[in-house]
């Protein structure tokens, strides 16, 4: 896709949240970024209502630990909705915890990521999202 | 008196109970045969009254014992001698064993009733038991207490260390962002105050990482045999750069510990080390050797030493010798091995001496592996298999 890179940022802190912006203005490929800061916020903007639907295709970077729907449960909907189910999720969370990632892959994320602080590391971040939405073939209509 | 003794198996005197009164075969032979019987018995119980003695040494009145194998051993022996008399009348022999069993029997009666206020006070064993049950309980429910207490520590430290370390990453980021978007506008001052911001912000970040380590320390219970020459080889691989720094290890012998706690041990204190040195390279020696059941290792370097009065608060939690601001650390590094190694019965202390150079004494246990868990059998074999090693990094 030489398109630009479609991202769907749920993620309840700002500062974190604008680690991830900063990161993805230093890649080439131009980006747009639609935060959220929970699941439920993102299902209304996924889904549509008074706001037209976010376009497809798109990549979701989920945070784990938000207030009120937690990362699992969004995903859980997600994957519960036939008009979301087939999205790609990248799981971006402090939390090393064994059951809190064996809960992300049985829910079919595509990868698990630790959040650091270190630049270095976001900016790599970005450059790998970056060269998978250029390789990957992404889903632009979804017939249920 | 002496005729008597003389004459002890002189039968000539007197009639075979047979031939003395009317008796029937059936009551005379009721007599010889509950005679032997007894004798029999009275023969077999202090057997066993010896075998049991001899099998249970711990026996609480062994005097107890001999007298009545003694007395009833002799009694036997009256009823043997009452059954011979129907045939061979051995009256005077009969007459020394009775007045023999007589004076045994006096003398465990005089020796029971000496022991008896003894004997009333040993607790029975159903006492024993139901004692050492209760208190047994009451061990299990203390340790369940603990094992309680700690898990909502760990908790605590865990979610304190996480939850605390995230606003610090937020703190890092905005300031790296502050001096990467408006560094040049800046005066010099304010970046070196973003920086000092920075500092502080990786010192508690590491601060919290120890305080969870601190809480954890002693923890691992895991042991295995422990080869500390490998060990204290990998250590230096992993913290010590190419050039920085000269370790060498002697004689580091194979214990029974768990692996973690010892890498804390070594990582700190050679870590400390090459921190704290003022010179070019640090030259690190580190020796080890057995003495009586205890690894002990001794820890030297060549750096500025330490004043033998501080001796005891470099091991305080939290405490320093440099201010932060030259050398940094959180302070607990000792404190943590301390208690690590504490907590596997060993312990760690700083050798006195003035001038230059800090040597600290590591002593452990050199746990004896049951020869179910295989392994070392004792501690010369610890001995045979310490290696040396060395090693210029």
């Amino acid at each position: 896709m030489q398109e630009p890179i479609r991202i769907i940022l749920i993620e309840d802190d700002d500062i974190d949240a604008e680690s991830i912006e900063r990161a993805f203005q230093s890649v080439p490929l131009p980006s747009t970024i639609h935060r959220f800061r929970n699941g439920e916020e993102a299902l209304r903007g996924l889904r549509g209502g008074e706001a037209p639907a976010v376009t497809r295709p798109y990549l979701i970077l989920l945070d784990l630990a938000m207030p009120r729907m937690n990362g699992v449960e969004f995903l859980e909907e997600l994957r519960g909705d036939p008009h979301l189910s087939k999205s790609v999720v990248f799981v971006i969370t402090t939390s090393e915890n064994e059951q809190d990632v064996a809960a992300a892959y049985q829910r079919h994320v595509a990868g698990y990521i630790l959040k650091t602080n270190q630049a270095p590391n976001s900016t790599q971040l970005a450059e790998m999202l970056s060269s998978y939405w250029r390789h990957v073939e992404l889903l632009r209509e979804v017939h249920p | 008196m002496l005729d008597f003794f003389r004459n002890l198996l002189d039968t000539s005197d007197f009639p075979a109970r047979w031939n003395c009164g009317n008796w029937t075969a059936g009551h005379g032979w009721v007599h010889i045969v509950a005679d032997l019987i007894t004798f029999g018995a009275y023969f077999a119980i202090p057997i066993c009254i010896v075998v049991y003695k001899r099998r249970r040494p711990d026996v609480t009145f062994p005097v107890l014992f001999y007298l009545f194998g003694a007395f009833i051993l002799s009694c036997g022996l009256v009823h043997l001698i009452e059954a011979g008399i129907f045939w061979v009348p051995v009256y005077r022999l009969s007459a020394v064993f009775k007045v023999m069993t007589a004076v045994v029997s006096i003398g465990t009666v005089i020796a029971l009733v000496r022991l008896l206020p003894k004997a009333l006070d040993i607790p029975g064993v159903a006492t024993l038991n139901s004692q050492l049950q209760k208190e047994n309980a009451a061990r299990a429910l203390v340790e369940e207490e603990l094992r309680a207490r700690n898990e909502d520590l760990d908790e605590f430290a865990y979610i304190a260390s996480h939850d605390l370390k995230s606003p610090l990453r937020g703190i890092q980021s905005l300031a790296q962002w502050i001096a990467e978007d408006a560094g040049e506008a800046l005066p010099p001052q304010s970046m070196q105050h973003l920086e000092k911001l920075q500092g502080r912000a990786l010192r508690m970040q590491r601060l919290l990482e120890d305080l969870l380590l601190y809480s954890r320390a002693g923890r691992d219970t895991e042991s295995e045999e422990l080869d500390l020459g490998a060990l204290c080889a990998g250590v230096v691989e992993l913290t010590v750069q190419e050039g920085s720094a000269r370790v060498q290890w002697h004689a580091l012998p194979t214990i029974w510990a768990p692996r973690a706690p010892l890498e804390l041990v070594f990582r700190n204190l050679i870590g400390n080390a090459i921190k704290h040195h003022d010179g070019e390279i640090p030259d690190i020696q580190i020796r080890g050797h057995l003495e009586a059941g205890f690894a002990v290792i001794e820890f030297a370097d060549d750096g500025p030493g330490i004043e033998p009065e501080y001796e005891e608060r470099i091991f305080a939690l939290f405490q320093t010798l440099r201010p932060r601001d030259e050398v940094e650390g959180s302070g607990m590094g000792l404190a943590v091995v301390r208690k690590a190694l504490n907590a596997l019965g060993g312990s760690i202390r700083l050798l006195s001496k003035e001038g230059r150079g800090a040597t600290f004494r590591v002593q452990l246990p050199v746990r004896q592996a049951t020869r179910e868990e295989g392994g070392l059998a004792n501690a010369e074999q610890c001995l045979e298999t310490a290696r040396e090693g060395e090693r210029a990094v």
